[in-house]
């Protein structure tokens, strides 16, 4: 059987973020970021430049006016949105591959990876929610564990999850648990301390399926976000609804009933536009 | 053909040779209807219970809601020549995660209200799959009103 060990060694394989990257990470650690530094970071990473630009003139991102100064585009969309579109070029091919393991078909994974950065950017933008801007790129990897637990469920292991899912009552993440004796949160927490992703992260990752902890506001925000994203029908595969949810964590956030389903209208429709805008 | 019902979207055909199908239905519900002798039938993918959460959004897209959705559903299916008086009504979907305080009680509330809706207008639903926590695909053969759906890879007739 397959230990988190085992598993961790193949985390260190993996390739690091992007300079750019890990450079805006250190930025956005720091409480009073600095977007003169950050836009020198950005300036020095063209492919970035041209997706930092295009994501800020796009309807989505509300653009009113067209702006090409990478300044200005920077403050539009905010450092946590740059973080994102930075991870984004790095994860975006492996994370577009179908995970059969999970029941999910190409793109599955990756649309559900963006529906949740979704509803972190809507409650922040739209419901004027004060969430760390840390919560983008969260939301957008907290399933990352999945690329490289995927490999290692052989039909044995599918049966014995699914088998405590359906005879046991148990949760996906909870019969994971108890098969492996650890889960896909576990090594996406590995794999964002490998990228030195820093501890709201790496913890948010670590404990998006848990509802008794409560590390912070970055967690609570990449619960909320992962729900709202399954809400839209996205990332459901095997694992479906079959989820512990932390009424908790909306209540941390200030998000009442109506919040969370107007929260999840809101994704779907942007989720659609963007859909639209990349067919 | 078939045809493809996306999350808050439907699809109506009159033609015999066609399957609609709508996939990822975890808490939203997938809703069937078909009128044999009309040979007019379709889907209904819903999202949430009602409109009141966001009425500009359901004025833009009524199918997001099944306050809006499934009255706009039927009247197009009208349109069609379906007729109320024979129709066949199944649903499938409004899959729960597992909450205590059902605060994220969508696929519960999605049912209530669908329920509600079919009894104020003395409608019958004939057949259902609904609640559980797993994902389901519905699938509509026009030309037989056959449904039947798709649950972790078993398939089941409605």
């Amino acid at each position: 059987m397959i230990t988190l060990d085992d598993l961790v060694q193949e985390v260190q394989g993996l390739a690091p973020l992007p300079t750019a990257a890990a450079k805006l990470v250190q930025i956005l650690a720091v409480d009073e970021a600095e977007v003169g530094t950050a836009v020198e970071i950005i300036r020095f990473d063209q492919a970035l430049t041209a997706s930092v630009l295009r994501y800020a003139n796009s309807p989505i991102a509300g653009a009113y006016y067209p702006t090409n100064s990478i300044k200005d585009a920077t403050i539009r969309i905010g450092l946590g949105k740059v973080l994102e579109i930075a991870i984004s070029s790095h994860v975006r091919e492996p994370m577009g591959n179908a995970l059969p393991e999970y029941g999910l078909g190409e793109e599955e994974l990756w649309t559900h990876s963006v529906a949740s950065a979704l509803a972190a950017e809507v409650m922040l933008r739209d419901h004027k929610m004060a969430i760390p801007q840390l919560s983008f790129a969260a939301a957008l990897l907290h399933d990352i564990g999945k690329l490289v637990l995927t490999r290692h469920l052989d039909p044995a292991i599918q049966g014995s999850i699914r088998r405590l899912t359906t005879d046991c009552s148990m949760t996906y993440y909870r019969a994971e648990l108890e098969v492996l004796g650890f889960s896909h949160a576990d090594l996406g927490a590995q794999i964002s301390e490998r990228w030195n992703l820093g501890k709201d992260i790496s913890r948010a990752i670590g404990t998006h399926h848990e509802v008794e902890t409560t590390p912070g506001p970055v967690a609570d925000v990449v619960r909320i976000s992962n729900l709202a994203a399954k809400t839209v029908g996205s990332g459901l595969g095997f694992e479906g609804m079959n989820l512990e949810a932390d009424a908790g964590a909306c209540e941390r956030l200030g998000l009442d009933r109506s919040g969370f389903e107007r929260l999840s209208a809101d994704v779907a429709v942007l989720l659609r536009d963007i859909q639209k805008s990349h067919s | 053909m078939r045809h493809v019902v996306g999350v808050g979207d439907m699809k109506l055909s009159a033609n015999a040779g066609d399957i609609v199908v709508t996939h990822a239905l975890g808490s939203c519900i997938g809703l069937a209807i078909h009128d044999q002798s009309a040979q007019v039938g379709g889907i209904l993918h819903f999202m949430l219970p009602v409109s009141s959460v966001n009425p500009d959004k359901a004025k833009a897209n009524p199918y997001m809601f099944a306050d809006t959705g499934i009255p706009a559903f039927f009247k197009e299916a009208f349109k069609l020549g379906a007729s109320k008086r024979i129709i066949k009504i199944k649903i499938a979907g409004g899959a729960q995660v597992f909450d205590d305080k059902d605060f994220f009680a969508v696929g519960k509330r999605n049912q209530v209200v669908t329920r509600k809706i079919f009894w104020k207008n003395n409608l019958m639903i004939e057949r259902e799959h609904v609640g559980g926590s797993n994902s389901r695909t519905l699938y509509l053969e026009i030309g037989t009103g056959r449904a039947w759906m798709t649950i972790q890879g078993q398939e089941i007739q409605l």
